[in-house]
């Protein structure tokens, strides 16, 4: 599959206004931030439900307001995502990190719904991540052989099985196209493994089990780590930090 | 390992002690961070529009190359576009540019491509309306590899320009 590329040159006031939403939103050193850590070193995917069930409920009016206008991006555009609403915890942040993996690797959680980007110093640039519905199926090492701006979406043959009525392609920059802005593909030994990093169109849906398989993301943060993740970055799917790696 | 359970023991406790409401300093970054995974790193518990944590966290210091190149790429010049809004709206800061290279050759050749990358990404600073005299640029070769290993997992890593913020201009500076 040729990757769908975009390739305009319509740069624009980027990112700088979902930049001061994050800003503004960021929490000071206090004593909830630091309860908010212990959460989430204590696992927060019992909040996965809950936001599921908000997206769930959600019709288009109140659906509106995960959203803070939008923003064009490549010749497209995508909502930007109203972080007010969004639960601190899946906010991109840098935090500590302590794992052998080394960096330069993203490393998933997806028990806990984190994505880390590992860099030196025992640090690691976390996002919040929504994962397939009944858990991921697949562990292990991967790479990041492939990244496109505004892909298209092809269903694959057991989602058509159970959804017969969707659409065999959706074109990349369509405002129904699932992936959103960026999709970085994950590769094993030359082979395409079918799973991507990608946008969203559901904000609520960071957090929880809502996809098929796919690690899902902000819009803003996968365009932010298709910015920081060069072709042949290692990745790691773990079922939680600490997990076996091997199970592939 | 005994250092681990140590400073989760201290975590736990710490975190305990907070909820017992024994917290004295809020917001001031005075109190020592547990060191556990997850917690926010030294700096990033509150981040401020402008300082260097906002500019880490939000735009980001890394440019990639290609093998062998110095050449921008898009993803490259989308990079250094917001790079260059951000010191403009930001004129506080300086930036040291500090090239990279991982890439065949020898040593001269790798200290000559990790400068020309430097040099490359102050250029297109400068042409985005980052006045020159904030910048300077650097190479160092293979001296600091983020991963070192022959394979691209750790080769795409390290061919790099670093945009490392600055509060003073100071081109002797050893590092």
């Amino acid at each position: 599959m040729p990757p769908f590329v975009a390739q305009k040159d319509t740069e624009t006031a980027r990112s700088s206004a979902s930049r001061d939403g994050l800003v503004s939103h960021a929490g000071g050193l206090t004593r909830r931030n630091l309860l908010r850590a212990g959460a989430a070193v204590a696992g927060v995917a019992a909040l996965g439900p809950l936001a599921e069930a908000m997206g769930r409920l959600a019709g288009p009016a109140e659906a509106a307001t995960w959203f803070s206008g939008t923003i064009a991006d490549e010749g497209f555009q995508y909502r930007l995502t109203n972080f007010a609403q969004i639960k601190p915890q899946w906010r991109r942040q840098m935090v500590k990190y302590y794992s052998p993996e080394p960096p330069g690797t993203v490393v998933v959680d997806t028990k806990n719904h984190f994505l880390y980007w590992i860099w030196e110093n025992n640090t690691a640039l976390r996002y919040g991540v929504g994962v397939g519905k009944e858990g991921f199926q697949w562990f292990g090492h991967a790479r990041i052989d492939r990244k496109a701006l505004w892909p298209r979406w092809v269903p694959p043959p057991e989602m058509l099985k159970r959804k017969p009525d969707l659409p065999k392609l959706v074109k990349g920059g369509a405002p129904n196209n699932p992936l959103g802005p960026r999709a970085l593909y994950l590769y094993r030994d030359g082979r395409d493994l079918g799973y991507r990093l990608h946008g969203t169109l559901e904000p609520w849906s960071i957090g929880s089990d809502a996809s098929s398989g796919c690690i899902r993301m902000f819009p803003e943060d996968v365009v932010d780590l298709y910015q920081r993740c060069p072709i042949g970055t290692r990745v790691l799917v773990l079922e939680h930090l600490g997990a076996s790696d091997d199970k592939s | 390992m005994a250092d681990r359970t140590a400073s989760r023991l201290t975590a736990a406790l710490l975190l305990a002690a907070l909820a017992a409401g024994c917290a004295g300093q809020t917001g001031s970054g005075l109190i020592d961070l547990p060191d556990t995974t997850n917690a926010p790193a030294e700096g990033f518990a509150s981040v401020k529009n402008g300082s260097e944590q906002d500019f880490i966290l939000h735009v980001g210091r890394r440019t990639y190359f290609d093998r062998g190149s110095a050449e921008l790429d898009d993803t490259a010049k989308r990079t250094l576009k917001s790079q260059a809004a951000w010191l403009k709206q930001h004129p506080g800061w300086y930036a040291k540019l500090q090239g990279h290279a991982d890439d065949p050759g020898n040593a001269a050749a790798n200290q000559a491509l990790s400068a020309k990358r430097a040099e490359t990404v102050m250029a297109y600073l400068v042409q985005e309306g980052v006045p020159a005299d904030r910048l300077w640029a650097k190479g160092y070769a293979r001296k600091r590899l983020v991963r070192d290993c022959k394979q691209v997992e750790c080769t795409a890593q390290n061919r790099r320009v670093i945009t490392n913020l600055r509060r003073e201009k100071d081109e002797s500076a050893p590092d």
